[in-house]
Order: C-alpha cells, then sequence, then structure tokens
C-alpha cells in the first residue's frame, strides 16, 4: 500500500497551499515507514517462532524417541543341548536360561565370582530365552544342534549401544561395569552387536523389562476407546446438528442448546473425567469384587502378590483376606466407597476398581 | 441383541437381591456377624456361585459354600424369568403392532415425528450432560462441604489434603484451602498467555494481513498442526525437554530453578494455546470489511497503522472472545501440568518455582487408592466444580462475545 502515500506526495506538490501539512507528513514519513517495517516483522517474527516450536517439538521428540524402533541383540553360538530340553506332545520344555548362560560361558570363560556371573548372565534379557523356547517349538529338529543366534540384549547394553550411555564416565557413575563394557566391547569388535528393528515395539503389550516392552497393549485400549467414542458421537452429534439446523425454530430453547453445546465443548476434560467417575460410582455399586481382585483370586494369588497387595489393603484398612476382597471399612458408613488395586499396578488401571459398599452392607 | 441390556440390568439389581435372599436361612448366625465381616461373606458366595463349586467350596466355611449354591439356584431362575419377561413383552409389543395395522394408518408422518422426536432428544444430550455434570459434581462437593467448611476451602491458604486413614494417626485432619492451588492455575496459564497471545495475536495479522496467498496456505495449516498435537505430547516435551533446559539455563545464571516450575508448564501450555488464538483471531481479522481497510488507506495511514488504528479496535471483541476461550483451556488444560508441574501446593509468586493446579490437584487426589467418604477424595469433586464454575463463566462471556460480534459484519 506505497501507492497511498506516493500519491499523497503527487498531490502535495500541484497545490501548494497545503505544503506546510506536506511538510509535517514527509517530516514524519521515513519514521511511519519504520514503524511499519519492524511491525512487518514481529509479524514475521511471530510466524517464525510458532513455525520453530513446531520444529523445535517434532525434532526433540524425534531425537529423543528414533532410537525406541530398534533393539539390540548379542550373536552367540547356542548348542540346543538335548540333555537340558525335552518335547512333549510338540510342547518344548526345559531350562534355556542355562543355554544362553553356557553359550555365554563358552564365549567369554565362565566367570569364578558369583557376582561376575549375574553380570554376564545379566546381558541377555529374558526374552531371548521365550524366543528361543519358540524357536524350538517351531522346530524340534533344532534340538541337538548347534546354531548361532541373535539374542535379545538386556535394556542396559541396549542403550550402550545405542550411545545413550557414555563410555568415559568412570565406573562408578555408569550403569555399565567395566568388565561389562569389557564383554560388551569384545563382542563388538568381532561384529556380534547389531540392531535390529524393534517389531516387539508394536506387537507387545508392557513389560517390566523395557527391552520387551511394546504398546499394543495400550494401543488396542485407545482404539477401543476410539471406538466407542465415534460410535456415541458421530449419530447424536450429527442428529443434534441435523435438528439444530434444519428443524429447529428460532427459540429460547434452541438458543440454550447452541449455548450448551459449545460450552460443552470448552470444559475442561478433567471435569468430564470427574463425571465419569460419579457414574461409574453410581451405577456400579453392586459389583462384586473389583475386577482386578477377581483376576487375582485365590487360584492365581501367590506369596509375591501378597507383598503387593498388603499395602494397598492394609492402606484402605481392611485387609481381609487373600482374595483382596477388599471390604473397606466404608461399610460402616452407608455411603462409603473404596478401591483396591491390582498387585503392581497403578495409574489408570486402578481407576476402574471402585466400588461401593452401601447397597450391600 | 436389543435384549441384552436389558437382561443386564435385570441381573445388575437383581443379584443384590438374590445375594440377601440366599444368606436369609442363616440370619441367626449371621447376626453376630460385624458389618464387614457380612460383605466379605458375600463375597465369598459370590465368589463360589461364580467358580461352580471346585475346591474351593471346600476350602470356604458352610454357610457360604449353602448359601452359594441357593445363590446359584436363584440366579438361573432369576435369568430364566428374565428372559420370559423379554419374550412376553416381545410378544405384546408385536401384538399391538399388529393390531394398528390399517389402510388409513399414516405410517409416514409417524415416522417423520419419531424421526423429529430423536434428533431433539439428540440435541437435548448436551444440556443433560451439563446437568449431569452439575448434579454429579456437586453432590460430591456438598458432602465434601459437610467435612470441610465452604470458607475454609475457599480462603484458605494452606492446601494439604494428605489426611490420615484412622482418626487415631498423625496428622489426621488435612487442610483444604484451595487458593495456593488456584494461584497456581492463575500463575501457569498467566504464563500460557503471555507466550500464546503476543505470539498467536501477531502471526494472525501477519498471515491476513502481509502473507502472500501462496504463504498463508502453507502456514496455516502448519499452525494448526500444533492444534491437533495431543496434550500428553506437549506434556512430554515440557517435563523432558523444556523443563530440563530451562533449570540449566537459570543455573548459568545463578538462579536455582525448580526442575517443575511454572515457567516450563506454562511456556509450553502457550505454544499449545497459540493456535487457538491465531486462528481466531485471523477469522475476526479478516471479517473486517474491506471498505474499513479502504477508508484507511484513502486516509495515507500506512498499513501497520491501517491495522493498528482501524483494525484491531474493529476486531477487538472478537479477539478478546478468543483470548478468553484460550484462558479458560488453559485454565482447564491438565496434561501438561501433571507431567510438568509439582505437586507441592506453593504460596509463591515465583515463576521459577514448583506450583500445583487445579487440575494437577484432582488427578493426584482421584489415582490410586482412596476410600470415597474421607475429605480426601471429595475435595477433588470439590476443585472441579470450581473449576467447572470459573471455566463455565469464562466460556460464555467468550461464546457471547464472539457470537454477537461474528453476527455483526454480516
Amino acid at each position: 500500500m506505497k501507492n497511498t502515500t506516493d500519491t499523497n506526495s503527487l498531490r502535495a506538490g500541484k497545490h501548494t497551499a497545503t505544503s506546510r501539512t506536506i511538510d509535517k507528513i514527509s517530516a514524519t514519513l521515513s519514521r511511519r515507514h519504520k514503524a511499519d517495517r519492524i511491525f512487518r516483522m514481529t509479524g514475521a517474527a511471530a510466524v517464525g517462532t510458532s513455525l520453530l516450536f513446531i520444529a523445535l517439538l517434532f525434532g526433540s521428540i524425534f531425537y529423543n524417541g528414533y532410537t525406541a524402533f530398534f533393539q539390540t541383540r548379542i550373536n552367540l553360538e547356542i548348542f540346543f543341548d538335548p540333555a537340558e530340553l525335552t518335547v512333549t506332545e510338540g510342547r518344548v520344555s526345559g531350562d534355556f536360561n542355562s543355554l544362553v548362560h553356557k553359550a555365554l560361558d563358552s564365549e567369554f570363560g565362565q566367570p569364578d565370582s558369583r557376582d561376575q556371573r549375574r553380570k554376564l548372565y545379566g546381558m541377555i534379557s529374558q526374552g531371548a530365552v521365550y524366543e528361543l523356547g519358540e524357536m524350538v517349538e517351531r522346530d524340534p529338529a533344532l534340538i541337538g544342534t548347534s546354531k548361532p543366534v541373535w539374542l535379545l540384549a538386556d535394556d542396559d547394553i541396549d542403550m550402550l549401544a545405542k550411545g545413550h550411555i557414555d563410555r568415559s564416565l568412570p565406573e562408578d557413575q555408569r550403569r555399565i561395569d567395566n568388565i561389562q563394557l569389557e564383554w560388551v566391547e569384545q563382542l563388538e569388535s568381532s561384529g556380534a552387536v547389531r540392531t535390529f528393528f524393534n517389531s516387539s515395539f508394536f506387537l507387545s503389550a508392557d513389560s517390566r523389562e523395557p527391552e520387551m516392552a511394546g504398546i499394543l497393549g495400550a494401543l488396542t485400549g485407545s482404539l477401543f476407546t476410539l471406538f466407542i467414542t465415534l460410535t456415541l458421537s458421530v449419530p447424536i452429534g450429527v442428529a443434534a446438528a441435523i435438528y439444530l439446523e434444519e428443524f429447529a425454530p428460532k427459540n429460547r430453547w434452541t438458543d440454550l442448546i447452541e449455548v450448551n453445546i459449545n460450552n460443552l465443548a470448552a470444559v475442561p476434560s478433567i471435569v468430564f473425567g470427574l463425571l465419569g467417575l460419579s457414574i461409574f460410582l453410581v451405577f456400579f455399586w453392586t459389583s462384586p469384587l473389583c475386577p482386578a481382585c477377581r483376576r487375582h483370586g485365590t487360584d492365581t494369588y501367590d506369596v509375591a502378590d501378597n507383598n503387593h497387595f498388603k499395602p494397598v489393603c492394609t492402606e484402605i484398612g481392611t485387609s481381609l483376606d487373600p482374595r483382596c476382597s477388599t471390604v473397606s471399612r466404608s461399610i460402616g458408613y452407608p455411603d462409603g466407597f473404596s478401591s483396591c488395586s491390582a498387585p503392581g499396578r497403578s495409574g489408570n488401571h486402578d481407576r476402574n476398581n471402585y466400588r461401593n459398599g452401601s447397597g450391600t452392607g | 441383541m436389543e435384549f441384552l441390556p436389558c437382561s443386564y440390568f435385570w441381573q445388575l439389581g437383581g443379584d443384590t437381591l438374590l445375594l440377601h435372599i440366599s444368606t436369609m436361612p442363616y440370619t441367626p448366625e449371621l447376626e453376630s456377624y460385624p458389618a464387614h465381616k457380612l460383605l466379605q461373606l458375600q463375597h465369598e458366595i459370590r465368589w463360589i456361585a461364580e467358580q461352580g463349586g471346585t475346591e474351593q467350596v471346600a476350602a470356604s466355611s458352610s454357610i457360604a459354600a449353602e448359601a452359594a449354591a441357593t445363590y446359584s439356584n436363584l440366579k438361573e431362575i432369576s435369568s430364566a424369568a428374565a428372559w420370559a419377561v423379554i419374550i412376553a413383552t416381545g410378544s405384546c409389543c408385536g401384538y399391538l403392532v399388529y393390531q394398528r395395522i390399517a389402510p388409513s394408518f399414516k405410517a409416514r408422518t409417524k415416522v417423520e415425528q419419531m424421526i423429529r422426536w430423536a434428533l431433539i432428544t439428540s440435541s437435548s444430550i448436551a444440556i443433560l450432560t451439563t446437568v449431569g455434570i452439575v448434579l454429579a459434581v456437586l453432590y460430591e462437593s456438598l458432602r465434601f462441604f459437610a467435612l470441610v467448611p465452604v470458607t475454609d476451602f475457599l480462603f484458605g491458604l494452606v492446601w494439604s489434603p494428605q489426611t490420615a486413614l484412622r482418626t487415631d494417626q498423625v496428622g489426621s485432619s488435612g487442610s483444604f484451602g484451595a487458593i495456593p492451588v488456584f494461584t497456581g492455575t492463575l500463575m501457569v496459564s498467566g504464563i500460557a498467555m503471555l507466550v500464546s497471545v503476543p505470539v498467536g495475536l501477531m502471526s494472525a495479522i501477519y498471515l491476513s494481513e502481509f502473507a502472500s496467498y501462496q504463504m498463508r496456505s502453507i502456514i496455516k495449516p502448519a499452525l494448526e498442526i500444533l492444534a491437533g498435537i495431543p496434550t500428553v505430547v506437549y506434556g512430554f516435551f515440557a517435563a523432558l525437554i523444556v523443563a530440563p533446559f530451562i533449570r540449566r539455563l537459570g543455573e548459568q545464571a545463578g538462579l536455582s530453578v525448580s526442575s517443575e516450575s511454572a515457567l516450563a508448564a506454562g511456556l509450553v501450555m502457550g505454544i499449545m494455546i497459540i493456535p487457538f488464538i491465531s486462528s481466531l483471531s485471523d477469522d475476526f481479522l479478516n471479517a473486517v470489511p474491506q471498505s474499513l481497510r479502504d477508508g484507511a488507506y484513502s486516509l495515507g495511514s500506512t498499513q501497520s497503522e491501517t491495522i493498528r488504528h482501524v483494525l484491531l479496535p474493529a476486531a477487538l471483541p472478537g479477539i478478546a472472545g478468543g483470548i478468553l476461550l484460550g484462558l479458560s483451556r488453559a485454565i482447564g488444560e491438565t496434561m501438561i501440568v501433571v507431567m510438568a508441574a509439582g505437586l507441592a501446593a506453593n504460596l509463591t509468586m515465583n515463576p521459577l518455582e514448583t506450583v500445583t493446579t487445579v487440575t494437577v490437584q484432582i488427578v493426584t487426589l482421584l489415582v490410586g487408592d482412596q476410600e470415597f467418604e474421607s475429605a480426601k477424595t471429595l475435595a477433588a469433586f470439590a476443585l472441579g466444580l470450581l473449576l467447572f464454575i470459573i471455566t463455565l463463566i469464562l466460556n460464555i462471556i467468550a461464546l457471547t462475545i464472539v457470537r454477537t460480534y461474528r453476527e455483526e459484519y454480516d
């Protein structure tokens, strides 16, 4: 829009009577144009900042996360010892752990101390044992033969191989001991350490072993939630829109509905969470055992679980029996609710376990 | 398929009744039982009945085993009765429908009417939801206010909801002053607005007034990507990247920065809100009629003067509405602050310190194990109620502004 100012000055030349005003304008013109440029640059800077934020967000998340798509494996010569493995009706049983241990021993020589043995054997993930089991199950002819196998490495070794652990740090500040580092370097020099595409990340559920953990369980949960949400919201939402646009008379009631819908879109999701919780409490108050406890009923109950259970149940003050039919002391109160949680789990999971003692008390 | 939920509710309601009937024959013995033992027994009965009476039965008491047998028996009868009722109702309805079929029957009008009512119902669900939220949250909040006075909650300066579970424990009375929690929320959303309003507004001005058509068609969708990112990703970004960065920066400047500072959470939340502000502002700047621009240019104003003195004042109410909507989103934002803000309720004005927010507190109070008659858990509902009221007011103001303003130039 510089043209406007140009025409201004042109016109000023013709009408000398207004020359004083024009002088004033000309004097301020460069300042005004400068302000214009600054304003424009501020705008460009704002856009640049927003784009920078996007780049930063995606860049940092990709940079921090991409190595999760790969997993480290160690190549070891495994002897499928017939003395260790037995096949009964197509199912293989046996001590696959000892196969791995023997392979490690033959590679590095069995360490003398118990501690070092633990460190050596700890380099291979527990997942490798399952994989070996599946391998033999698929091909029982392997038993008695010897074969190099890429075994899943432990998460610490994985981190080391991917360069997330600084090898130059002193031993006591590193998650990997000098001796383990030595072993890994020996393996690396012989090309026995490699990263593979981490398919278990997509195909397995949560695990306590980071190298075996995957997102399948969480993804399934998300998809179920998504499915239910869509089946609920699409028909109702479309129907409401059709009514409001095509049928509804313009009156107070439809006005109220419209304001309501707009408002609901802006209500914090956590408030909806509170609504959901209340509905859960009201509708499922007769739920017998909480789902988690039912799953860990007497038949699957063991001592290890008890350790997880105890703090939970005693915290509620009502640890009654191993089944964790946790009867909260809320029975003493007409409107009490209680929950108990699955052993060793926490977070969202527990939120499904509320129940109320009032109806049955 | 249609009958399934019906029979489900039948069982849901009837189940407890059956259980009571099953335990009835043993009343004299059971009367001596304390309440919690009774409930335990009921669970046991249900458990045995579900197991179908295997080795568990032998291990359990004879009372439970016998009751379980009665219970399963009654349950079978109940489900048979449920089916009988369903079939009877179905055939009754079928008969009634058959009776009404006649040449004079105006099926089309009836169908039209039914569709209309279905549509009305769908649109009224929004109101139902709002009423549901208010009632649910209000009900639990009233229970909370029966335990903790409203004035203590609204004006208390200390928030420490960790109540002991038994009255004889140390520190059995928590304090539920919401002020530190709300100042935390205000601080984090304030920082967020400080980031998002200038950046969002200036981006909108640049994109709608200066940028070429091509540039606009690339950058606008790019900015809207920010609005589509799940907030948990932002939280991740805040907690793992921004917070340590700010902390290191502060350390170099000789400041002590908490690793869960309000600044980190607010900054990232600000990034999240940029697209809300920019796209709404953009809409309103574009809605200003071209005649106003032309008028300003013809008076000799530069482009920036036109924007500052004509466009912005004209679009101001709409922009203000957009900012209020953004603020309400910031106040209710949960995931970012859960991941990046702290849990300690500090009453502080220092953005480098840890603060907590309303949403974080609600999450902390409800995650994990709790009992639903303690003030600790019910406090979450009181906070939720307050949050709902605040965002409701903000939303209504913003929506009214936006609505009336949108119609002004149409």
